[in-house]
């Protein structure tokens, strides 16, 4: 048997377990789905280097690791004190952890939300027949874009829901911890999952905090969909602090409806196989999307992001900026298409991808694509590549400032404009403390 | 409809001017591929042993391989059995001068504007006429030979100087490279073939000129230019067909080797029949460039204006081999009505302090659809390559497309590499300026597209800069919206 049809064969056994467990429960329309998610997943299968968006980004070291033939529930009580680490420490509306996908009441706090707004688990949510789920889950995705997509719908049983009603504002950020826990020898897989529905003109900030068991491997499929309603404000931080033995595949899914203004932010610090497929789809006239990201793998990691921007609409703007700064003997990987369609006249979108290398191991494959079928429109793109700048480095050492401490001026330099833009102060505060220590750790290593 | 709009479509409809076909009696093959045709064309060319092996083991080669289907063009699949591989105008013996020469060959070309006898007379280009599968004419043979310059067809190459044909051959584009290449290495019927040797400066533009004339023929031809240490060579190709309403493919491969300190500067003025304005008919035009640098200070120049063709699909690149090694590559490429076009380059970075420049400019109007791919790579050992890329596109209508696919592939820390990309419109301001100072829109549009082509037209020699401005505004005019 192949590596491709063993992991295959692990989920398809983690799936009959799932089954057995449902008690009378396998005939509701959600199982009904989840079923037809495994036979999809079953015809797509994992991709290969052969498919042109996945040319760059090879999956043998995940299809390598054993993993846990069935997902055990973590024990409490290790897990509340490695997550202390990654809370918030700023105010924030609620404070939601979710362990390996599924919802911890124990481990969440709610502070001050509104309340019309669901903020919680989702499995909650699907017994109670909340609207949002009937309307929206599952509803934006696509689950032939890849096996992952489909295997996550196949184990959909909990995960975030946050729905904010019309004209409710929400000033603090929410924040969502996903903490995939691995204690044992066998790695082990989690599907988080998260769907957010924003309200016409209501408003809403989140902020997400991947990681996981320090030490071990393990295997995070998170999908998101976000719906925001007409004159919706939504912003989005996603930061993954994966340890560098972890695998994470994420495909996240946007749809923006008219005069609708979103921001999606990723940091990504950590894993040793990473994946971001981000799908922003401007379906309402007047929208404006940003899709901004940071990458800073080194050692042997390999990030890959690929982003989506499909202008369905006129007079949208779309602004995504991507920045990779690369140590070690790492891989970056960055592809983002802009579709602009026939209808989106006068649409504005500005793509830039500049990458920086730290070492001479570091590789980076970038690949910015336009496909543009209207006439008004204003596109471009830019892709950058390159070291430290030699002069800049040389002016401040001719001004008695070390060589450790130029770099690391220099590098933050490259990586603040992204800071900049995140508009809470805590996590912004948090992200510079961050970044300043992990350049450190780049440059006080001798080279 | 605007009035803008209206002239642009009074303007686009300018119909393609080199589409008559010549009536000469042509030798042909019988249509359909096999070892036999190989045999055949092998045969028909009297070429030695080696050869014929070459182009069966490119011919076995091709059986086994798939057609690509990652491209961004469209067509209905092409059925290669239906193909006429060989097809030369009937000539008894082999023309010792251009005054042997079929006169109806010779006034075919003073009809496009290659008047072979004039230019004879006149100082100025050399040309290699190509009519369908063979070589009629090379012009100015006797006066390059004084410098050692080789400038002849490839067959007469094959004859007179098999060693430089058998150790060139093959040694950039490999038989076994892509699709389309195989199938003209298996197939070829002649094309040019330039040998400039160690320290001479070729005296004039060497030019070959391609016209498909026969109906059903497919045209494959080779071309191979070989500079020697401290050589240099400009050389041009230009292309034309009849309007014919069924598809024809020209599948050609192009070879360049650049050796210590050489430079070859190659353009293309493309403009086979590109179909009716229903999409019917026209060539595909998939062909296979690819230059290497194999010396150090070595360089080599890609320039093309591409008008023609339903279907472009190419991508002249360059090997940077030698240490210092440039390339450039200049494009613009314009599509009108159904045309498709995916092109653009590749630059392997392999040796160190190599550089390149990429400078597209895609123009898309009427219902085409226009793409941009290409490839830097820069290899592991490639210290301190630079690379800097720009394309840029134009939409004229809302029925075209405009696509760029780069892919930057970068495996050293020293490499310094930008791309940039835009879209955009003639603006509604920029056209009210002109017309405002008194010039028509039909002008003005010229005039801004011109400029918008302006850094690639100026790599292009003098009288190739002319025919393609010509082009350009025949292609274009009044498209805008």
């Amino acid at each position: 048997m192949t590596e491709k049809q063993n992991l295959s064969q692990t989920f398809a056994e983690h799936f009959a377990v799932l089954e057995k467990k449902l008690n009378g429960k396998s005939s509701t329309p959600q199982h009904k789905a989840r079923q037809e998610a495994m036979n999809r997943f079953k015809e797509v299968g994992f991709p290969s280097i052969k498919d042109e968006e996945w040319k760059y980004t090879s999956l043998t070291p995940l299809l390598k690791v054993h993993f846990q033939p069935v997902a055990e529930v973590p024990a409490l009580a290790p897990v509340e004190e490695d997550i202390a680490q990654y809370r918030a420490g700023y105010p924030a509306a609620a404070e939601l952890v979710f362990l390996n996908g599924a919802f911890s009441a124990e481990l969440s706090k709610i502070f001050a939300l509104p309340d019309n707004v669901f903020a919680g688990a989702m499995a909650l949510a699907m017994e109670d027949n909340h609207p949002a789920i009937e309307r929206h889950l599952g509803k934006h995705v696509k689950l032939d874009d890849n096996g992952f997509v489909s295997l996550n719908s196949a184990f959909l049983s909990d995960g975030l829901l946050i729905d904010v009603p019309d004209n409710t504002q929400i000033e603090l950020p929410i924040h969502v911890i996903h903490y995939t826990s691995s204690p044992g020898e066998d790695a082990v897989v989690a599907h988080p999952r998260k769907l957010v529905v924003a309200g016409r003109s209501a408003s809403v900030k989140i902020i997400e905090t991947h990681a996981g068991t320090a030490g071990s491997s393990y295997f995070t499929n998170y999908v998101s969909e976000t719906v925001a309603a007409d004159n919706a404000q939504v912003e989005t931080y996603l930061l993954q602090h994966h340890n560098e033995d972890a695998f994470q595949i994420t495909n996240r899914y946007a749809v923006l409806g008219r005069d609708t203004n979103a921001k999606f932010f990723s940091f990504d610090f950590g894993g040793r196989l990473v994946r971001n497929d981000f799908t922003m789809v401007m379906n309402g006239e007047g929208g404006e999307g940003t899709l901004n990201g940071l990458f800073m793998p080194r050692g042997d990691q390999h990030i890959d992001n690929h982003t989506l921007i499909d202008h369905a609409k006129p007079h949208c703007d779309s602004h995504e900026l991507y920045k990779g700064i690369l140590d070690g003997e790492s891989h970056g990987v960055f592809s983002g298409k802009i579709i602009v369609r026939q209808d989106a006249q006068k649409t504005d979108a500005k793509q830039a991808n500049n990458n920086l290398l730290l070492s001479k191991k570091a590789l980076v494959d970038t690949k910015p694509q336009l496909e543009i079928f209207a006439d008004d429109v204003k596109c471009t793109h830019g892709a950058t590549i390159g070291r430290m700048d030699e002069l800049a480095l040389f002016y401040l050492r001719s001004r008695g400032i070390p060589a450790r401490e130029a770099n690391n001026v220099l590098s933050y330099a490259f990586a603040s404009e992204l800071v900049e833009g995140v508009s809470v102060e805590g996590l912004r505060n948090q992200l510079d403390d961050y970044i300043h220590q992990r350049l450190e750790e780049s440059f006080s290593q001798e080279k | 409809m605007s009035e803008e709009l209206k002239t642009i479509e009074t303007l686009t409809k300018s119909e393609y001017k080199y589409g008559w076909t010549t009536d000469i009696e042509a030798d042909s093959a019988p249509p359909g591929l096999s070892e036999d045709i190989v045999r055949f064309i092998s045969a028909k060319k009297e070429e030695p042993e080696w050869l014929l092996e070459w182009r069966l083991k490119a011919y076995r080669r091709w059986l086994e391989m798939e057609e690509p289907d990652w491209q961004n063009v469209h067509y209905p699949r092409i059925d290669y059995q239906d193909i006429i591989y060989y097809s030369a105008p009937k000539v008894k013996d082999r023309p010792k001068s251009l005054d042997e020469v079929d006169p109806e060959l010779l006034a075919t070309y003073e009809k496009l504007g290659i008047p072979l006898k004039e230019q004879e007379m006149l100082a100025g280009v050399a040309v290699d006429a190509v009519f369908d599968s063979v070589s009629v004419a090379t012009t100015f043979k006797e006066k390059l030979a004084e410098q050692g310059i080789i400038f002849c067809s490839f067959s007469e190459a094959v004859h007179d100087y098999p060693e430089l044909v058998k150790k060139y051959l093959g040694s950039v584009v490999p038989h076994s490279d892509n699709f389309f290449a195989a199938l003209n290495s298996a197939v070829f019927s002649d094309g040019s073939f330039v040998f400039v040797p160690k320290g001479v400066r070729c005296p004039m533009e060497l030019s070959t000129y391609f016209r498909i004339n026969s109906a059903q023929t497919g045209q494959f031809e080779r071309t191979l230019i070989v500079a020697e240490e401290g050589a240099y060579v400009s050389y041009l190709e230009g292309c034309t067909a009849p309007m014919r309403d069924e598809n024809q493919l020209h599948a050609a491969v192009v070879e360049l080797v650049a050796l210590d300190d050489a430079q070859i500067k190659y353009s293309t003025v493309q403009n086979w029949y590109p179909g009716d304005e229903h999409g019917k008919g026209g060539i595909y035009n998939f062909v296979t460039k690819r230059g290497k640098c194999a010396g150090v200070n070595s360089k080599i120049s890609w320039t093309q204006v591409e008008t023609g063709s339903a279907i472009t699909w190419k991508y002249p690149s360059c090997i940077l081999q030698g240490d210092n090694s440039v390339g450039e590559f200049y494009s613009v490429a314009v599509t009108n009505n159904f045309q498709q076009a995916d092109t653009g380059t590749k630059m392997i970075h392999l040796g160190k302090n190599t550089k390149s420049t990429i400078i597209s400019k895609g123009i898309s109007a009427g219902k085409s659809q226009n793409t941009y791919r290409g490839l830097v790579k820069i290899g592991k050992n490639a210290e301190n390559a630079r690379n800097f890329s720009q394309c840029d596109s134009m939409l004229m209508g809302d029925k075209c497309g405009a696509h760029t696919f780069p892919y930057l592939e970068i495996k050293n820390e020293t490499a310094q590499i930008e791309h940039e990309a835009t879209t955009s419109k003639i603006g509604e301001d920029q056209i009210f300026y002109c017309n405002q100072r008194g010039i028509s829109t039909e002008d003005a549009v010229n005039m801004i597209v011109n400029g918008f082509c302006k850094e690639v037209f100026r790599e292009l020699p003098m009288e190739f800069a002319v025919e393609a401005q010509k082009l350009l505004g025949i292609s274009l005019e009044g498209s805008v919206g």
